[in-house]
């Protein structure tokens, strides 16, 4: 070889080594992580804003970005930037690292030693349990050698009955090869369903800088988190509403690898609906022998690996069989997910029509739509999307377009996705007024006044049987007030039918005294039955 | 253990007395063999312990009574079975069957986990019958308060192999039988229910004060199946069996909480979860022995327990030659052997000398004499709730909270199981 390609060839090995040590060792995989706050928003409207990871540069999550070790990395870095202004730290339990404990004097918080405790000091305790980042933009670099295979969790190790409710979590995977997590025990997708809950309560209190016992902004609301009540319970993050989308995973015949994690504050006892989950590992450790079950007692903290093999496209339906199936009183919510099978998804669209208001639901599995606010979802070949109309108070669904035949005007409707989009669309009207002196006829009040001191009797009659119920709605100026109640005895018609029925209204303090009322009646199984007070009246005190 | 006030007792010695009558069978399961099954979801009461009532939503055979539990199914494995299901409630209600396959509803509208009965409507559900095994039936509609309310019980599928098996497996074999099925309720929810106030309950608060087994409360659990005393809580959860036989014992978590369901008198060794055998391929055997089974709410598990005299270094049965010889000079006499000795301590007397009867303090269990079937000098007013000398073992759950109803100890999720002497209870059909 002459002398000059040896020297490139010198030259180019020269290269490669420089980047080689630029790089890092070959096997080692780097994730600049950042932390912050973010506002989680709940079903029911509640914002709780939270602490929580996020790739840097990119946006705050809860839970934290996936972090993924590749099956021939060993080693994980992870480059912290702390933003917020308490110090943190992260832990992956089942991940070996060299730990350094921060201790701190528990009266001023001040930092007495890391590491051991000094000899003699009886009343230091563990803030940390390794190095703190620093707040308000402080870095570390956190690294684990001889990474193993597996699922896993990782978090804060700060103060962590705090940091973690807030949000400080997230997963982490490696496989032990491509398409295994573990040896021997292959699949074709895999799915993380990281189980978590908050306790807006204490977090907000951290948030406003009133929790502990000492805090930023007094009087100090929340000392300890001893009363810590979980009221909201999320999957991946979010809870179950109407419009939250099945999650994605492999197609019939296909192997699934399921990840459970918990990082909230229960155990919690997934199920899944028809079909059992062949369970292989639990905390990054296969099992000698897998074990076939429909339910995981998933502990606090754990990590759970279970393959499926749906024979069928479809939803799977995973819940919480102890039950955290609420968004605080509210249901359905909580720890409910399905997992969609795909197969030639369809969009089925719904829109609302008419000159009343209301909401339209998917309230069949695998829901999937909250009609004001998400109107749209796919769906799987075949699936029979149930769909409930739910008018506002003052109107009344008339009838819906596009769904299946002998549906259309069924408050609760089929839809049977084929192979085109699917539009749909919801009537809800307010009805005619109608004049006195037909099928039902409001007595009293139609003028006059009414006495918020004492109940007063709405009467009425009518000429042929309206059914078992009759709503009372309260009006003022032709705009809805307040429903006075949902069903009122009609009252027993006699042979011809005829008969009269009664009320007795104690009006709501919150109503204001004023002119211009007016009361409505209809009844709840036929709408044509319906009058209006004939004059307005008066609310007084 | 801890003193039983006398009148609870009162109710155990009349069952067992009215049990163990010569002739009398001890139940199987009890249950509905279908495979066709009509449920009903209806009102009820159960009654507690304490003699305080609660309003129940419970599913009903047919146009029987509610009851709760709800009636375990019980069927053959690959039996066409369908649950017609005719809704009286005020509200949609469902049926979900954990760990069948291919569970297929007609009529009724689409619901969260399967179709609704709508109020006065009804909805079938029709599946085969799967893997042999114990599993659990519910309301898949709002299930945090449905399942609160009672509207939860257990199936069972028997295996091919036979009624006496527990799966197509020669080690489930088994003598006896028994189901447990483990509940607990906030009974607040259950007021606010009977008065309509659907929007005061906040589900995510639920905090139990009254747990069950079988769907009775504390010493309750022991009293007959379908005692007159509860017209809507059919099912005992006293366990009777003789030394030497093979109990299955089948635990269903029906609640929202973990019990930790714990057998006194021997390790218990589990052999299925969920209604699959621990067992890997044809000769790999996972399971396992314990003391404790965690069962999780909507888990099942099934054990095997027995017991023996096995280590127990005497005779339990106390014999003696025609002669009053012990010991050596007993089995050369020929006395023979009876169910569940071990022959190394065939004839051995208890190797302590009893104390004097005025040096005890009596359990009300305590028959005089420490041998099965016994029965010895007692100081008057002491002993007389063992009349057939049985060896009493409590199986409860060990969340020692919930040993209580309303507070109150004895209550909630305890039962006993009795090792009566042979010859007392009749083989199970």
């Amino acid at each position: 070889m002459n002398h000059i390609i040896r020297y490139h060839l010198k030259l180019a090995l020269i290269l490669l080594i420089a980047m080689v040590i630029t790089a890092g060792t070959a096997s080692a995989i780097t994730y600049n992580l950042s932390t912050g706050t973010v506002d989680k928003t709940m079903p029911d409207g509640t914002v709780v804003t939270m602490w929580g990871f996020g790739f840097t540069g990119g946006p705050i999550t809860v839970p934290g970005p996936e972090l993924v070790v590749p099956p021939g990395d060993t080693t994980l870095e992870i480059n912290l930037t702390n933003n917020l202004s308490d110090s943190v730290s992260i832990i992956i339990p089942g991940q070996t690292a060299t730990m350094t404990p921060v201790w701190i004097n528990p009266t001023t918080g001040a930092v007495t030693s890391t590491g051991s405790r000094i000899p003699g000091d009886t009343t230091s305790r563990v803030r940390s349990l390794t190095v703190e980042t620093a707040g308000l933009g402080g870095t570390h670099t956190y690294m684990w050698t001889n990474v193993q295979p597996g699922t896993y969790l990782y978090k804060s190790g700060t103060h962590m009955q705090v940091q973690v409710p807030m949000g400080l979590y997230g997963a982490m995977k490696k496989n032990s090869i491509a398409g295994s997590a573990y040896p021997g025990r292959p699949y074709d997708v895999d799915q993380v369903l990281l189980f978590s809950d908050i306790d807006p309560v204490i977090v907000g209190a951290v948030i406003a800088g009133k929790y502990g016992s000492a805090c930023a902004n007094p009087p100090c609301t929340m000392t300890s988190t001893n009363s810590y009540k979980a009221r909201y319970f999320l999957i991946n993050g979010e809870p179950f509403s109407y419009s939250r989308s099945a999650i994605p995973i492999g197609t019939a015949g296909q192997t699934t690898l399921l990840r459970f994690i918990n990082a909230g504050s229960h155990e919690f006892l997934p199920v899944i609906q028809g079909l059992y989950m062949d369970v292989i590992a639990e905390d990054g450790k296969p099992y000698p022998f897998s074990k076939s079950q429909y339910s995981l007692l998933l502990a606090g903290g754990k990590s759970i690996d279970a393959l499926i093999t749906p024979a069928a496209s479809g939803y799977i339906p995973l819940y919480d069989r102890s039950l955290h199936l609420t968004n605080a009183a509210g249901s359905p919510g909580g720890l409910r997910v399905y997992l969609n099978v795909p197969n030639a998804p369809q969009s089925l669209t719904v829109s609302r029509a008419g000159t009343g208001t209301g909401i339209v639901r998917a309230t069949g599995l695998p829901g999937g739509i909250d009609c004001g606010t998400d109107c749209t979802e796919s769906y799987n070949l075949g699936t029979v999307v149930g769909l409930t109309a739910y008018p506002d108070p003052g109107s009344i669904f008339s009838g819906w377009t596009g769904v299946d035949a002998g549906t259309e005007t069924l408050p609760s409707a089929t839809v049977t996705i084929g192979a085109a989009p699917v539009a749909v669309t919801a009537t809800f009207a307010l009805p005619a007024i109608p004049p006195s002196g037909t099928s039902l006829t409001l007595k009293r009040p139609n003028s006059g006044k009414v006495k918020k001191s004492k109940p007063y009797k709405i009467k009425w009659k009518f000429i042929a049987p309206p059914g078992p119920t009759i709503k009372i709605e309260l009006f003022q100026n032709d705009l809805f007030v307040a429903t006075v109640t949902d069903a009122a005895p009609a009252g027993t018609p006699n042979k011809k039918g005829k008969g009269k029925g009664l009320f007795l209204w104690t009006v709501d303090p919150t109503i204001l005294d004023g002119t211009g009322y007016q009361i409505r009646i209809t009844s709840t199984t036929d709408p044509t039955f319906v009058d209006l007070s004939n004059k307005t009246f008066k609310i007084v005190p | 253990m801890k003193r039983i006030t006398e009148k609870r007792l009162i109710l155990m010695v009349s069952v067992i007395t009215m049990l163990l009558l010569p002739g009398v069978l001890v139940a199987a399961i009890p249950g509905i063999t279908g495979p066709d099954f009509s449920l009903t979801a209806k009102t009820g009461t159960v009654v507690v312990d304490d003699g305080s009532n609660i309003f129940m939503w419970g599913f009903a055979n047919g146009t029987g009574s509610m009851q709760y539990p709800a009636p375990t199914l019980i069927v053959t494995e690959g039996q066409l079975v369908t649950v017609s299901l005719t809704n009286q409630l005020p509200v949609n209600v469902s049926i979900v069957f954990p760990g069948q396959t291919g569970v297929t509803a007609t009529g009724g509208v689409p619901g969260l986990l399967t179709n609704d009965a709508a109020p006065g409507g009804t909805v079938t559900y029709t599946f085969t019958a799967g893997q042999p095994g114990t599993y659990t039936y519910y309301s898949g509609t709002q299930p945090e308060l449905q399942v609160e309310m009672g509207l939860v019980g257990a199936l069972i599928i028997r295996p091919l192999q036979g009624p006496k098996y527990a799966y197509n497996d020669a080690a489930t074999v088994f003598d006896r039988e028994y189901l447990f099925v483990l509940s607990e309720m906030d009974p607040p929810i259950h007021v606010k229910v009977q008065q309509g106030k659907f929007d005061e309950i906040d589900n995510s608060e639920a905090y139990p004060v009254a747990w069950f087994m079988n769907g009775r409360a504390g010493m309750d659990t022991v009293a007959a199946n379908n005692d007159p005393i509860f017209p809507h809580q059919p099912y005992a959860a006293l366990a009777l069996m003789q030394p030497g036989e093979r109990v299955l014992v089948r635990m269903v978590g029906a609640g929202r909480d973990l019990h930790p369901f714990h057998l006194h008198g021997n390790h218990h060794r589990v052999i299925a979860k969920d209604g699959r055998l621990l067992k890997s391929g044809l000769t790999t055997d996972l399971s396992e022995g314990a003391f404790t089974t965690s069962v999780g709410p909507g888990q099942t598990f099934d054990a095997i327990w027995s017991w023996t005299g096995a280590n127990m270094g005497w005779d339990f049965y106390g014999h003696k030659g025609p002669n009053g010889e012990i010991g050596q000079a007993c089995v050369d006499a020929g006395v023979a052997l009876q169910p569940g000795e071990s022959l190394a301590d065939h004839c051995k007397p208890i190797p302590v000398a009893p104390p004097d009867n005025k040096d005890m303090f009596f359990g009300p269990l305590y028959t005089g004499s420490p041998y099965l079937g016994g029965a010895g000098p007692l100081p008057p007013g002491e002993g007389g709730f063992n009349p057939y000398g049985a060896y009493p073992f409590m199986w409860h759950s060990h969340a020692e909270k919930e040993l209580t109803s309303y507070n109150v100890f004895p209550g909630g999720m305890l039962t006993w199981a009795l090792v009566v002497p042979p010859g007392l209870l009749q083989p199970e059909p």
